[in-house]
């Protein structure tokens, strides 16, 4: 079995994700059809990212070609909190971290280690509100609470699972 | 006074500034950032104004921060008219470059082309409302040449959709008839070029020193737009790019000027006299 983080899946990962994942919106995002009609690509958001996590997104968004895209697999959001007050037109508004909401983490029951009785807890440690948003239950299994969930995707790339058995829908 | 000169400078100062820029998002720098859509210097936000309404018009909604940010650009049009088109904007430099690679040849500006230009701003801002996004901020040229630095230095790689765009623009600058995107196709110019007042610096003609018999009509020849100053109107598309004030042979019949209404040659921005020998 090859290593999850050998280069290849890694490149393989990305080129996947960059051509058919849909990606999140960055942090503060207003609802999609109003980001969308906000947001005028000129990536300072992206520019502003430490992490370089915000990404264009590509062709595969039509016509809303060039606006922000994260794709946790490749680099999640580490919430600094940065990018929604560089904003230029309110398509990202300043909100607090637990108020982020650009998706919902979900756990592949038939792949995740911790539910095939591997001892795993990588998400779990991940998650930076870990007891609220991720908790594991009794049979040591990672049970997702989307009401704290805030999709930011930091418990994706840390899945031993391949491919991982946990990932993000955006809200 | 040597506009030209003046211009590169300013043009490549612009597009090296653009160059650089992804290098210190690297090292954490954001106090200056962003790119020709909306720039941030410091505390103060600057957007594009047809990128702003477009967007205005996606939400059907003002938005404040929007708004505070249009402000500056638009009052820059409104005191120095379009010199974001001739002094700025790196599409334009580009598209000078196209012009002397391919050796184009001045001819009038058709008459379709003022049609053209409003019809072609119209329907992107229409087209942008029926499908709620602001298609004039997707397709403008110096967001898009401002936008590929940043993703090639600071995320690694540029996206298919801000070469196919910039790809896109190039085919339609080389197949179309001179400068046919900057000259009428651009929201960017077409908004800058609408937001001419009366008393926007414009170049002035004063017809009793013009004397073209000297060398031809060489501001008209050499203007970078195919606009000849001497019967311009105010939505011809003049960027005051300067080039036929500094090349009139016959001194001072053009010159810069805030409004054209004032007969006599303008005080202040005015050359020396150079009247014949």
């Amino acid at each position: 079995m090859k290593s999850p983080d050998s280069a290849e899946n890694r490149s393989r990962r990305s080129l996947w994700s960059r051509f058919f994942s849909e990606g999140l919106r960055p942090p503060g995002a207003r609802p999609e059809n109003e980001f969308l009609g906000l947001c005028i690509k000129c990536g300072r958001c992206t520019a502003s990212c430490p992490y370089q996590s915000i990404r264009q997104s590509g062709w595969e968004a039509g016509l809303a070609v060039g606006t922000p895209v994260i794709h946790p697999r490749e680099i999640p959001c580490y919430l600094c909190m940065i990018c929604p007050d560089v904003c230029p037109t309110g398509a990202l508004e300043p909100v607090s971290k637990q108020g982020v909401d650009m998706g919902e983490a979900v756990v592949d029951t038939d792949t995740c280690y911790a539910f095939l009785g591997i001892l795993c807890r990588a998400c779990v440690d991940a998650c930076p509100f870990q007891g609220t948003a991720i908790k594991q239950n009794l049979a040591l299994e990672p049970i997702v609470d989307p009401e704290f969930c805030v999709g930011c995707g930091l418990c994706v790339p840390v899945c031993p699972a391949e491919p991982e058995a946990i990932r993000v829908i955006r809200s | 006074m040597r506009w030209g000169r003046l211009r590169r400078l300013s043009q490549t100062g612009f597009l090296l500034l653009f160059l650089v820029l992804p290098f210190t998002y690297l090292k954490g720098q954001i106090t200056v950032m962003g790119t020709l859509a909306s720039l941030k210097i410091g505390p103060i936000s600057l957007v594009d104004p047809v990128s702003g309404l477009a967007s205005m018009i996606a939400v059907q909604e003002v938005g404040w921060t929007l708004f505070s940010g249009m402000v500056l650009p638009v009052l820059l049009a409104l005191i120095l008219g379009p010199v974001f088109c001739s002094w700025v904007c790196p599409w334009g430099l580009l598209s000078e470059l196209f012009d002397r690679i391919l050796r184009r040849k001045v001819g009038r500006i058709p008459s379709w082309l003022g049609p053209l230009r409003w019809s072609f701003l119209g329907g992107v801002l229409l087209l942008g409302l029926a499908t709620g996004m602001p298609l004039a901020a997707t397709i403008s040229a110096p967001r898009l040449l401002t936008v590929l630095p940043m993703e090639i230095i600071f995320l690694g790689g540029a996206t298919a959709g801000t070469l196919g765009l910039l790809g896109v623009l190039l085919v339609l600058e080389v197949v179309l008839p001179r400068r046919l995107w900057c000259r009428a196709l651009c929201p960017v110019g077409s908004t800058l070029v609408l937001l001419r007042l009366r008393k926007t610096l414009t170049i002035a003609w004063s017809e009793p020193t013009c004397r073209p018999e000297l060398q031809g009509a060489t501001c008209f020849v050499k203007c970078p737009w195919n606009i000849d100053p001497r019967h311009m109107g105010p939505r011809d598309g003049c960027t005051n790019c300067g080039t036929c004030v500094e090349r009139c042979p016959s001194g001072p019949s053009l010159d810069y000027s805030f409004g054209r209404t004032e007969p006599e040659p303008p005080t202040g921005l005015s050359l020396p006299v150079r009247m014949g020998k």
